[in-house]
């Protein structure tokens, strides 16, 4: 009887792992010692991927409804490019803030690995990629509709593998893992609106 | 293969399907809305009678011309339509079996039905039940208050003097036909309003008032060739796109002639939040 193997490249296996195993997932990076850059490729090539098919589809529609035809192919693929970058900027603040509040509540994670593990709340913009085929040919409302919801599912499903990851890297519980996440996201809001509320007040 | 493996692969198949697809698309083919007609409409065609459901009441109302017909939902679903009969025809459903549970027990939601013959007012109130609702043509007015839950309005009238639908959740899809000069007026905040307002010949004024601050606002407004547009718009966030014939137009609009013509269609929306795209079409 043959069997029939089939060898994957060791970076699609570690990403496939990386959502069904995070836990292994993040005992594999921290054992092998990967560094800062592994997290920042996820990070990057997820960003691209969702700043071209939201970019391209999406926010091409609204500048056609919003009738600014100066801007044209330009303003699309300068959305795209403040995608990329404000998802590389989110990922290094937000994970730093993640770092801080693990590190306070006893967590042992050196920060690459604090970073390498918040890179996991990116894969689930995978979702976008199938999402695209319907955001190109849908009309706008819908497809801004169907990205919500794809924005939701991706969001909630990264939380549930950074909580995990970060749980097994610093090694605390779920509940202290998860409340450094919602303390990172309290703190980062509150930092993103003081200057509103300045102006406001 | 194991199971991660199958995950590696369908990460970077979404990954490729993400770059490539809009990059091949928009070359292929040039950004032109509604390659596809709105799925909001089929979404809400037959969202109120979703499921499996057991009919509670029905009741029967001989009611004066121009009735004024009055709906608050707040969860549920109401499938509102004109008949050729004389009479109010109201069918008021429980949900059976509702996420795949039973609802023999414990079921909380309520219903109203009352009928005022001194105004000529109907009024009904759902929440979490469905309904369908059979309507005379000549109708007065309708007004219905929308919380949650869906509606499905489908009017033909050219007695109707005012629709007035206000939306904070939940979904309306109103398709209304032989509108002459009639007042409408749409406030959304949340949820969805998607409407359809096909207008016959008539002389005098016609006036259109939206107010949207949140949600989704999607109107055509189908107008005889005679009738002369004139529209004031003011938005402050949200998206907003208004167009005649499919051209865009901006926050103001007037037609030649407008003032002298005897057939006006007067069209004021507010956009502080959400999204409003309303179409004009003669």
């Amino acid at each position: 009887m043959v069997h029939l193997t089939m060898s994957l490249p060791t970076t699609i296996e570690y990403l496939g792992l990386a959502l069904t195993a995070p836990r292994e997932y993040m005992r594999i990076i921290v054992v092998e010692r990967r560094s800062i850059a592994y997290g920042f490729a996820i990070v990057l090539i997820m960003s691209i991927m969702a700043g071209v098919a939201i970019g391209y589809t999406i926010i091409g529609k609204i500048l056609v409804y919003s009738g600014i035809p100066w801007l044209g192919t330009l303003s699309v693929i300068g959305s795209t490019l403040s995608m990329i970058i404000g998802g590389i900027a989110l990922w290094f603040i937000l994970g730093s803030l993640l770092h801080l509040f693990s590190i306070a509540l006893g967590g042992k994670a050196r920060f690459e690995e604090t970073l390498n593990a918040y890179s996991l709340a990116w894969l689930p913009l995978f979702l976008h990629g199938f999402a695209s085929i319907g955001y190109v040919f849908m009309d706008y409302i819908a497809s801004i509709l169907l990205c919500l919801v794809i924005e939701a599912i991706a969001f909630l499903w990264g939380i549930v593998l950074v909580v995990i990851g970060c749980s097994t890297i610093h090694r605390i519980t779920i509940a202290r893992s998860l409340l450094a996440l919602v303390l990172t996201y309290i703190v980062f809001l509150a930092l993103l609106f003081s200057p509103l509320l300045v102006i406001i007040l | 293969m194991e199971i991660y493996q199958i995950m590696g692969l369908i990460i970077c198949t979404g990954v490729l399907l993400g770059i490539i697809v809009p990059i091949v698309a928009t070359s292929l083919y040039p950004r032109k809305e509604n390659v596809v007609p709105t799925i909001i409409s089929s979404l809400l065609e037959n969202i109120g009678t979703l499921g499996s459901r057991e009919l509670v009441i029905e009741k029967n109302f001989t009611v004066k011309p121009e009735m004024y017909l009055n709906i608050s939902i707040a969860g549920g679903g109401v499938d509102v339509s004109t008949w050729r009969q004389r009479y109010v025809l109201v069918k008021v459903y429980k949900p059976s079996i509702l996420w795949g549970l039973s609802t023999e027990r414990g079921y909380s939601g309520n219903y109203t039905i009352e009928y005022d013959d001194s105004k000529n007012v109907l009024y009904i109130s759902l929440i979490g039940y469905s309904a369908e609702i059979y309507l005379p043509e000549n109708l007065g007015a309708i007004h219905i208050d929308c919380s949650g839950g869906a509606v499905d309005l489908s009017v033909s009238s050219s007695t109707l003097n005012t629709i007035n639908i206000i939306v904070s959740g939940g979904a309306v899809n109103a398709e209304l036909e032989g509108l002459k000069n009639t007042n409408v007026s749409f406030r959304v905040s949340g949820g969805v309003i998607d409407s359809s307002l096909k207008y016959i010949e008539y002389n005098g004024l016609s006036k259109a008032l939206f107010k949207i601050s949140g949600g989704v606002l999607n109107t055509e407004i189908k107008l005889p060739i005679t009738t002369k547009v004139k529209i004031l718009g003011r938005y402050t966030g949200g998206i907003t796109n208004t167009s005649i014939d499919d051209e865009r137009v901006g926050k103001t609009y007037i037609d030649e002639y407008y003032d002298e013509s005897q057939s006006k269609f007067y069209l004021e929306y507010t956009v502080s939040g959400g999204i409003a795209n309303i179409g004009i079409e003669r």
